[in-house]
């Protein structure tokens, strides 16, 4: 299945293309945690993660097209 | 005393005259500076019942015992009055340069009353106080305004002064400090105009004493190495991309960034209008307040035809509201309406917030075209600058809506289309997907701002810990514990980002305690954490007997119908409405009032108020 990403500013950095949005397969039935852990992102990172405009965990499971938007809440000021 | 100057200035324009005054020690305690400080002059020395605009009404520009003295984002002044746009007490805020030099004057607040026959400016220099002719500068621009009062005064001075839009009592007329710098919100600039006051012009000199410099110091080293640490992520998104580059997609993603005037909560043109466009397309440079490490601050350029300009902004809120708001997704418009309302002294928020409600207004067809000066089409960029210039001036259509949205929506008969509280503008943040966001809307002693609590910051951003934003449940007592803490950051003289993410606990419970070690070793004041929470309850309820007294109650601590009755119909709040009833009375409770909303004797004694 495919998800659209959109990683918030700096955490650009993990995407896969460079850019802060992008599309990415994944096996069906994944979840958040395991889109982090494709692109590489560092658990330890400070972040929140929205699902279809929700608050979402790493458990979270993903569907088709589902839109996962990642951000920051706290680096600096 | 330290932190504290121990001194106020008072100037009464009527009689043309100055004068110094102690600050008593006490009063200082116990309502720290700034808005506390604000607050208690307002009750002990004017009728909350007068008229705004009358002689009566008294301004007090006050600094907080932490303005300019170099703990992080120490740049912060407040205006307090009574608002005549809200009937309400302000809250205006402002950083920049001008604060601290007040602060370095000598002066821990000014009180202003009266009306000067003729127009003038107030010049403070090294102590001194003196009041100087301004007829030169009557209907002067503020960029205008700052450069001639930087030539006849001292180079190294600071400016504060209203533009054409405070003298011709723009009921949200802004006082803009180092030309870019608002004490933007309720209409503080046309209180000045209204006593024919254009200016305050300050030069001080030297540092401002502190009880114990080693302290400061070494909590200044912790606090800044903790924010140099964890900057190391990446570089702030504050500083990279502005408010604008922060809010925008957040609030587009929870689907409460409000557009159409409150219609929706998307907009398809957000990305236009989004803080990464800005940078990509205009930003010249980034720009920070005195004593600031964050730098949200942008400085723009703008080369499009029919747009042309350049000079600070857009915010966030200004990007919703002259945005969003009135679908304009042309950053340019966007951009060029911001540096309008600038130049002319006006608030961006009232004056998208206003323009988006006559848009609607007309597209239903209460609002006749004639009376509007032409079509009004949502997304009309060209039109907002227009109109921007029209309100400034007072001219054609720009005298309606110079009177703001409550009272142009009700001169048409549709008052439910003003989305305000207590008249005043909403922010940028719909309350229909962010529940404890709308409880601060309606319980704000300003009405409709973000700043007396930016719930947001924990329903939608994560700081300092995520909250369900649809959850009405318990959020009564956390807003109420919010407000005392915020209120006690504008009363310390701090800005509320770097604040709330770096000096408070880091607990949905924000307890201040990074706060009160930076208060405590700039004033020798030994506060406990009781006490600091108590003087900041303190000040809420202040403001609450101020607005008592002015004849509001229950019914005011309201929301737009609108927001309450008519869920969204699409995005991820769709079917969501504001619980704003239900939690208004568990939030008088928590607060120890009745339910009317009016503080019980009990708490009054508590406080040491009375109403």
């Amino acid at each position: 299945m495919t998800v659209r990403v959109h990683l918030l500013g700096y955490l650009a950095k993990y995407s896969p293309s460079g850019g802060e949005k992008f599309n990415l397969d994944l096996n069906p039935e994944s979840t958040v945690g395991g889109l982090l852990e494709k692109i590489g992102f560092p658990a330890e990172l400070e972040k929140m993660i929205l699902v279809n405009g929700r608050q979402a965990d790493p458990t979270v499971r993903l569907g088709e097209d589902d839109e996962v938007f990642i951000f920051s809440p706290a680096t600096g000021g | 005393m330290h932190g504290w100057r121990g001194k106020i200035l008072r100037v009464d324009l009527t009689k043309g005259r100055v004068q110094e005054e102690n600050l008593e020690p006490r009063v200082a305690r116990d309502y720290i500076g700034g808005r506390g400080l604000g607050v208690y002059f307002l009750n002990r020395e004017m009728d909350p019942r007068c008229d705004p605009l009358s002689p009566e009404n008294l301004i007090v520009m006050a600094t907080g015992p932490l303005t300019g003295t170099g703990a992080p984002t120490s740049a912060r002044y407040m205006v307090m009055t009574k608002g005549p746009l809200t009937g309400a007490v302000t809250c205006s805020n402002s950083g920049g340069f001008f604060p601290r030099e007040l602060k370095r004057s000598g002066f821990d607040a000014i009180l202003i009353t009266g009306r000067s026959p003729d127009p003038v400016y107030l010049w403070i220099h090294k102590g001194q106080a003196e009041l100087k002719p301004a007829g030169h500068l009557w209907g002067r621009d503020v960029p205008e305004t700052t450069d001639l009062l930087l030539r006849e005064t001292d180079a190294k001075a600071r400016v504060a002064c209203i533009g054409p839009a405070g003298e011709k009592l723009v009921l949200f007329a802004a006082i803009l400090n180092d030309r870019y710098r608002a004490a933007g919100r309720s209409g503080v600039g046309a209180v000045m105009g209204s006593k024919n006051l254009k200016a305050v012009v300050v030069l001080g000199e030297g540092q401002i004493p502190l009880a114990d410099k080693d302290q400061f110091d070494q909590i200044q080293n912790r606090v800044m190495t903790k924010f140099r640490e964890g900057a190391k992520a990446g570089p702030s998104p504050l500083s990279q991309h502005g408010t604008i580059g922060v809010m925008t997609p957040i609030t587009q993603k929870y689907g409460v960034l409000p557009t159409k005037n409150f219609q929706q909560g998307t907009f398809d043109g957000w990305e236009a209008i989004s803080g990464q466009t800005l940078t990509a397309k205009y930003l010249q440079k980034t720009v920070a307040c005195w004593g600031c490490p964050v730098s949200c601050g942008r400085y723009t350029k703008i080369t499009e035809p029919g747009f042309e300009g350049e000079g600070e902004g857009p915010e966030y809120e200004t990007g919703f509201a002259l945005g969003a708001m009135c679908l304009v997704d042309n950053l340019a418009a966007v951009t060029k309406a911001n540096y309008v309302c600038n130049d002319l002294g006006l608030d961006t928020m009232s004056m998208g917030g206003t323009i988006a409600c006559a848009m609607e207004l007309f597209e239903k067809g209460y609002l006749p075209e004639k009376d509007a000066g032409g079509p009004l089409k949502w997304g009309d960029g060209k039109k907002v600058v227009e109109l921007c210039r029209l309100t400034g001036y007072r001219e054609g259509f720009g005298d309606l809506l110079a009177e703001g949205s409550f009272r142009l929506a009700s001169r048409y008969g549709h008052p439910e289309l003003a989305m305000v509280a207590k008249k005043l503008e909403l922010p940028g943040y719909d309350p229909r997907g962010l529940q404890a966001v709308g409880l601060n809307y309606a319980t704000s002693p300003i009405g409709g701002s973000h700043c007396r609590a930016h719930m947001a910051y924990a329903e939608m951003v994560g700081i300092p810990k995520p909250l369900d934003p649809h959850e009405w449940k318990g959020k009564a007592k956390l807003t109420k514990f919010w407000q005392d803490v915020f209120s006690i950051i504008d009363s310390a003289g701090l800005c509320l980002f770097f604040a709330v993410r770096n000096l408070l606990r880091p607990d949905l419970e924000i307890y201040p305690d990074g706060v009160l070690e930076y208060l405590n070793a700039a004033t020798g004041a030994e506060y406990s954490l009781a006490e600091l929470m108590k003087a900041g309850e303190r000040t809420l309820n202040a403001e609450r007997v101020f607005l008592i007294r002015a004849g509001f109650g229950r019914k005011d601590d309201a929301l737009p119908e609108r927001l309450t009755g008519e869920p969204f119909t699409s995005g991820p709040s769709q079917g969501k409405v504001s619980h704003l009833e239900e939690m208004l009375g568990e939030y008088y409770q928590a607060r120890g009032w009745n339910a009317e909303g009016v503080p019980t004797e009990e708490k009054l004694r508590e406080l040491g108020l009375r109403l």
